[in-house]
């Protein structure tokens, strides 16, 4: 048999019986809205709110019902959110080998970890961070391309962003794919003659990792949500700015430049610094232990100190004498952020000092943490 | 139903509220399809108000369009019975959200989608300790089995954008819009969707 478009059209259409079971399950779904709604209407809809902020408390915690509350909820950030914790941009993936570029120019096989994303519940991020979310975008023209910063938000550890780069005719300035996302992020191609990058208010880079939506972009307009961490070695309050490079040639011309001809082209870089609307810092928490910093950790992100785990002072500057991290919750699930070799849920992690600093790849309730677990360590969380 | 005719009521005696030819407007050729226009708009206006009544004839309305795509994201009837009466219960809670009332079929699908996947998440991560027969039951319906049958040709991605685009007549941007992908995706998915029915039903 063969299906033409009118066939399948006339299938499709057609009402369905619906079962017995369904058509049930929904009259008495009905009859409990009627039922509730015969009392003071305003009262069913308060018990109904609490229903569901309870809910939404237990999804936040990542469990299973995750999502349930949000699917209703209809967020101002919802791209933001849905973008930066959720898992409707991007898809998971089990631990797997993949091929790299060796420097005799081969490709070897190296053991990439697993990466999940999860259902975000956007009424409940917006609880916890939605006043810190920028609303103002920022507009930068660009040659022919055209880069808006939507929104972001920091808790002074670590930044999120959602922006997008656009150009008629298509974007040439910055490669991504499905591939670069489970990699290490989109890059600025040698076409660009422009560089962008943010940085704090002293001009210290955030390091970071630009993950494209690949369903959502399209050739003429990007879709990018980065995860960056701090990396000033003192804690200040921290006022992102957007800083940007205009080349007089391309990228690729540029770098191939030598000797006095690259002096003058470096010479002639235009930088600018846009300071980003500013929404205020995510409060974080700080884990103590007989007096020793452990940790601390916001919504969006996490800083351990690694002299508590490093064997010595020296060893304490290399982000590997972390094993392992997981965040439990008072519900039972839990947030396994990191184990070595085998799971990576973390947006992005940078070593700073003696500071191991990760983005979360999720968003988590700090007040439902019933404990942390950093290298099998276990530290019980009180409320 | 005995609320699905309080309302028919309530329109018919509204003539001056309701204009005439305005009165359900049809989008779609067949009887199960969802009507627009002012019915649909005052239905869910007086459902925003906390009018329970109005709400169950809203969702009588769209209950065949809904379980059209639950079912092609969920093979057990429980699971799909489940899924819409959480949708129903979450819509409620949250119509008065809903800023244009003329949206309210392209909102109340995407909150069935998101709870369609919840369950299957939960799927996942369940562990099967007895393994059910995948019998699927028709309820002595033709049309049923014709639907199940052309949507398992299709690959997963593809099955709810051919349930919307031709069985619920969403246009490609409300569909783009529905899950959440770009309108140039959609439209290449319809045209992979066609290209793969023909040869896999060829062969």
């Amino acid at each position: 048999m063969r299906y033409h478009e009118k066939d399948m059209e006339q299938i499709l259409k057609k009402d369905l019986v619906i079962s017995s079971e369904v058509e049930e399950k929904m009259q008495k779904t009905y009859r409990r809205i009627q039922n509730e709604n015969k009392g003071n209407s305003q009262k069913v809809k308060t018990r109904w709110r609490k229903l569901t902020t309870a809910a939404a408390i237990l999804a936040l915690a990542l469990t299973a019902t995750a999502g349930t509350a949000a699917a209703s909820y209809l967020s101002e950030h919802s791209e933001f959110l849905q973008g930066l914790f959720g898992n409707s941009t991007k898809e998971s993936v089990g631990a797997r080998q993949i091929p790299v570029g060796a420097n005799d120019g081969s490709t070897v096989n190296v053991d990439a970890p697993a990466k999940e994303y999860i259902p975000v519940d956007e009424e409940k991020a917006d609880q916890l961070i939605g006043g810190h979310i920028t609303e103002e975008q920022t507009v930068v023209q660009l040659g022919e391309h055209t880069l808006t910063v939507e929104n972001y938000v920091t808790d002074g550890n670590a930044a999120l962003v959602y922006f997008t780069l656009e150009r008629k005719g298509g974007v040439t300035a910055l490669y991504g794919d499905a591939d670069t996302n489970n990699g290490k992020g989109a890059y600025f191609t040698d076409d660009a003659d422009f560089y962008f990058t943010f940085t704090d208010q002293n001009g210290d880079f955030a390091a970071d990792n630009m993950y494209l939506d690949v369903e959502k972009s399209t050739s003429e307009k990007y879709y990018l949500y980065s995860y960056l961490v701090w990396t000033a070695d003192e804690d200040t309050e921290v006022r992102p700015q957007l800083v940007i490079d205009r080349y007089p040639m391309s990228r690729g011309k540029f770098n191939s430049l030598s000797g006095k001809e690259n002096e003058k082209a470096n010479a002639s870089i235009e930088r600018e610094i846009l300071a980003l609307p500013d929404s205020g810092t995510v409060d974080m928490k700080k884990l103590e232990q007989d007096g020793e910093w452990i940790c601390s950790y916001s919504p969006i992100s996490m800083n351990i100190n690694m002299l508590a785990f490093a064997e010595n002072k020296e060893l304490a500057s290399d982000p590997y004498c972390i094993d392992s991290i997981e965040l439990k919750f008072r519900d039972g699930s839990s947030y396994v952020l990191y184990e070595k070799d085998k799971i990576d849920n973390a947006g992005y992690t940078c070593g700073v000092g003696t500071e191991y600093r990760t983005a979360f790849n999720r968003i988590i309730d700090p007040d439902e943490l019933s404990q942390i677990v950093i290298n099998h360590e276990r530290y019980a969380i009180c409320k | 139903m005995s609320n699905i005719c309080t309302y028919v009521t309530i329109l018919q005696d509204r003539n001056s509220f309701v204009p005439a030819n305005n009165c359900f407007k049809r989008i779609s050729g067949n009887t199960g399809t969802i009507r627009r226009g002012v019915n649909h708009v005052w239905l869910v206006k007086k459902a925003q108000q906390g009018d329970a009544d109005a709400f169950v004839t809203l969702m009588e309305q769209h209950k065949q369009a809904l379980y059209k795509v639950a079912k092609s994201y969920l093979s057990c009837e429980a699971d799909i019975a489940d899924v819409m009466s959480e949708t129903t219960l979450s819509a409620y809670e949250h119509i008065s959200e809903l800023k244009t009332a003329a949206y309210f079929k392209t909102w109340i699908t995407r909150i069935l989608i998101n709870h369609c996947k919840n369950e299957l998440n939960k799927q996942k991560r369940c562990v099967i300790v007895e393994e059910i027969p995948k019998q699927i039951i028709y309820e002595d319906s033709t049309a049923d089995k014709d639907f199940i049958d052309l949507i398992r040709e299709l690959p997963e991605d593809y099955r709810l954008i051919f349930v919307l685009y031709y069985g619920e007549g969403f246009r490609t941007r409300e569909i783009a819009e529905i899950l959440e992908i770009s309108e140039n995706t959609v439209k290449s998915r319809l045209k992979r969707g066609r290209i793969k029915l023909e040869h896999v039903l060829q062969a």
